[in-house]
């Protein structure tokens, strides 16, 4: 498993990049969701209640394009499969793939995310509501990620190993 | 030792079944070089699949030393596999975004599940040699020509050096100067003990076997060579 994970985060860069982009984006809108939610719900429920849609809308999205692209690991996993490697390790491994993605993403979420709202609202957000939001947005999308992701290559890996193999899609 | 007894492999696609073996019995140990040759469609393939357990069979039992393979869970299988089967399939199936050192890399830890880097450069250097593999080692797989593929298939199965090769037309596309590398590679790591299982249409190749089976319409119709 740490092979395929040491080897395999400087292949399919382009992919890898697609869902970095793609889960920044989603992490830049949950937290301006959770920071319309906490700090500025009184002000205008309006923006508020256009934000929660517009990030929800995204998230199926997300969570669909993820089952979806999982897909096209199917001849992968039955290679590795007929190589011998466990189906929990191939898996366990292409989540921590995306984790990390994630994790990345989130990461880069922490210094635009203040300079979004700075630029939104002209306010600017103190210390302590940024840690908020920032540990909240952890909180929340971990599992979430975890979930989906997990699901998804359970999914598609579910097969047998012979049939996955000729999947070539 | 691999032990088939009587065994049948169906596909069924919706109502339609299709019969792939029908009662094949065979042993093999380790050092044995059984070839099995017969045209397309007579369930070559299969056997292959069916010994490594990637396909259940509808009837019979497969042992491989204590393992019964059609009464064993899906990663015990996986397991067996890493541990006594080296497997060449019929089309080149390398892993697309890796290297063609990278692939062997993956077949070598999958086995031994360790990287000791002496061993398996030791066998790394004998199959590039014995291949004529070096310049293909850091291009991926879409960058090479069917016959380079099938050699890196072969050295991606055979650098796990386990105790049995189970091998699936392995001579495809190989020009006139590889099928006589594969050929000699296949005797040299029979002398060195291993159990062969090689299935093909191609005599030329299977000549070297020391018991030649004929197989149609998934059964076994005639010993050629051997006893």
């Amino acid at each position: 498993m740490l092979s395929l994970l040491r080897l395999s985060f400087f292949r399919a860069k382009l992919f890898f990049a697609l869902f970095f982009l793609l889960y920044l984006l989603a992490l830049l809108q949950y937290d301006i969701y959770l920071y319309y939610r906490h700090f500025k719900d009184h002000h205008n429920s309006l923006i508020g209640l256009g934000f929660e849609l517009s990030f929800f809308s995204y998230l199926l999205m997300l969570v669909a394009v993820q089952f979806f692209s999982v897909r096209s690991f199917a001849h992968e996993m039955g290679n590795l499969e007929t190589l011998g490697v466990r189906r929990w390790q191939y898996i366990l491994a292409y989540i921590v793939h995306f984790l990390s993605l994630w994790l990345l993403g989130w990461l880069f979420s922490l210094p635009i995310f203040p300079i979004l709202v700075a630029f939104s609202t002209g306010e600017t957000m103190d210390g302590s509501e940024l840690l908020q939001v920032f540990l909240l947005s952890l909180r929340d999308s971990l599992p979430l990620v975890l979930l989906t992701v997990g699901f998804a290559f359970y999914y598609h890996s579910r097969k047998d190993p012979f049939l996955m193999l000729r999947d070539k899609a | 030792m691999i032990r088939i007894n009587n065994l049948h492999v169906e596909y069924r696609q919706g109502t339609s079944v299709q019969l792939a073996l029908q009662g094949v019995s065979l042993d093999i140990n380790e050092g044995d070089y059984i070839a099995l040759v017969g045209p397309s469609g007579s369930g070559k393939s299969s056997l292959i699949a069916a010994v490594c357990g990637l396909v259940f069979p509808h009837e019979g039992d497969i042992f491989v030393d204590k393992y019964r393979i059609n009464r064993i869970s899906r990663a015990r299988r996986a397991f067996v596999r890493s541990r006594y089967f080296s497997v060449i399939f019929q089309f080149s199936e390398l892993l697309g975004r890796f290297t063609v050192r990278e692939n062997l890399e993956l077949s070598w830890i999958s086995s031994h599940g360790f990287y000791k880097r002496g061993s398996f450069q030791d066998r790394l250097d004998y199959l590039v040699s014995r291949l004529d593999l070096y310049p293909l080692l850091d291009r991926f797989p879409h960058e090479l020509s069917g016959g380079q593929l099938q050699k890196a298939a072969i050295a991606r199965a055979l650098i796990r050096d386990l105790s049995y090769i189970l091998a699936d037309e392995p001579s495809g596309d190989l020009d006139p100067e590889s099928f006589l590398q594969v050929k000699n590679l296949f005797l040299e790591e029979q002398e060195r003990g291993k159990g062969i299982l090689l299935v093909t249409h191609d005599m030329k190749l299977a000549f070297d076997a020391k018991t030649i089976y004929e197989l149609r319409q998934g059964k076994i119709t005639g010993l050629l060579k051997g006893n």
